[in-house]
């Protein structure tokens, strides 16, 4: 692959400096790579690239773009360090638990390269600051959890003009693009319509194989090192996909930018940023949303079935009591209540009225 | 099946699900007959509406990709016996 002149594709058209004996030494294996050489590392390590959530994703992401020499890395995420995040995230020692996660990220990052400038914004991204956080970065990397954040960061990237690499994963499936680069599409030009909120699945509920987030973190990374350098990203216009499961990878063809995108087409409505909250019907992170439930007086509160079970006569629960968990079996196995009658999760939703 | 024209027959095509589509399918993958020339809108409706129509709540939001490449609005599509239809949804997770 040759590089590309793309100055407009997330490189810097300044005359570059040139590598110190240190950086020359220390990155000599990727210097030695003829398509990056002395020319990209110089690139690599001017480049400003901003990492939109430090969860599973952004972890790969921040390791490799710092071990790269990617010169400005920008981390923002609100949350804190959880341990059930971190059989995922882990750029996240466990001795960080219950502290920032940026903050978190900025030590590891630090630690495997003292020379990397770490931007940290610990704050959830809004309409409100990301002009004025996306300004500083040249790529942005999405490893957001929630799909007001992934329409909220495309939408940025095209006002703002920047490369947008892309992934996502959920339980043994993943999928990276490369959006808003070499006239390929933006996300809203493939996903106009927001998926219905009632039935979004996130990690928090679903699950998610540590390694799928690894491995689309890693392309990700893969694909903002070879924009940086100057050479072409493989993903503009494609979608790769990974079914962790059964081992098998897709390339999926995609259009071209949609003329008639709301964000990105010729005669745009989106014009500056929007409620994405609104927009999208559901909230900007992965947290369980409270469901709607039956009528007070349809239902029985936790701490009141407590009570109905400690009445029981002779270790009985009292006949007319019957517990139906209507949870997912493997859920079901995680733990239970050992009166609990498993039954099917679909049935048990039909049954709840929320199906 | 009526069919317009009698150069088109009724063929065997692989569906594939993935993310959300595969949760609501509880499959990977089935075969469905499909005319062998079909525009994307009448696919579409035979997929989420005939063929699978648990998937109907999130037709809005899914690519379609035949044999590895999107389908645009108004196409006119020609499957084969080895024709690969992939039902993809966004995912939001990471």
């Amino acid at each position: 692959m040759e590089p590309s002149d793309c100055t407009a594709n997330g490189v810097s058209s300044v005359e570059p400096t040139p590598l110190s004996k240190a950086d020359i030494e220390r990155y000599s294996r990727q210097l030695l790579v003829p398509e990056i050489g002395v020319t990209g590392q110089q690139r690599i390590r001017d480049a400003r690239v901003l990492i939109v959530g430090a969860g599973g994703l952004g972890c790969p992401v921040a390791l490799y773009l710092a071990g790269a020499g990617i010169g400005t890395i920008g981390i923002v995420d609100y949350d804190t360090v959880s341990l059930d995040n971190l059989h995922r995230q882990i750029a996240h020692p466990e001795s960080n638990a219950g502290q920032s996660k940026v903050e978190s990220f900025k030590r590891t990052i630090k630690s495997l390269n003292s020379n990397i400038n770490v931007l940290t914004f610990e704050t959830t991204l809004s309409s409100r600051n990301s002009p004025d956080i996306f300004s500083q970065f040249d790529i942005v990397a999405d490893c957001s959890d929630n799909a007001a954040t992934r329409y909220l960061v495309n939408d940025a990237c095209v006002l703002l003009e920047k490369v947008l690499v892309s992934g996502s994963g959920l339980r043994w499936e993943g999928q990276l693009s490369v959006y808003n680069y070499q006239n390929g599409p933006c996300y809203r030009c493939l996903f106009p319509i927001p998926p219905n909120a009632q039935l979004m699945t996130n990690c928090a509920e679903s699950g998610v194989v540590g390694p799928i987030v690894g491995l689309i973190g890693s392309m990700q990374a893969l694909e903002i090192i070879k924009i940086a350098a100057g050479l072409n990203s493989s993903f503009a216009s494609k979608m790769w996909m990974l079914d962790g499961l059964t081992g098998q990878t897709r390339t999926i063809s995609l259009r071209k930018r949609d003329p008639s995108c709301a964000v990105c087409g010729e005669n745009p409505t989106v014009k500056e940023l929007i409620d994405y909250e609104a927009f999208c019907g559901s909230s900007a992170h992965d947290k369980i949303e409270p469901v709607h439930i039956l009528d007070a007086a349809d239902r029985i509160e936790t701490k009141d079935y407590a009570t109905c079970r400690e009445d029981r006569e002779g270790g009985q629960i009292a006949r007319d009591a019957v517990l139906i968990d209507t949870r997912p079996p493997h859920e079901f196995a995680i733990a239970h209540l050992p009166e609990a009658i498993s039954v099917n999760s679909k049935i048990g939703c039909f049954y709840m009225g929320i199906s | 099946m009526d069919t317009s024209s009698s150069e088109v027959t009724n063929i065997e095509v692989r569906v594939l699900f993935f993310g959300k589509a595969r949760e609501l399918a509880e499959c990977e993958e089935t075969k469905v007959m499909l005319p062998s020339q079909i525009q994307y809108s009448a696919l579409k409706q035979l997929l989420f509406q005939k063929f699978f129509a648990d998937l109907e709540s999130i037709a809005q939001s899914c690519i379609i990709a035949v044999d590895q490449s999107y389908v645009q609005m108004e196409e006119l599509l020609h499957l084969t016996p080895s024709t690969e239809i992939a039902i993809i949804p966004p995912l939001s997770g990471g």
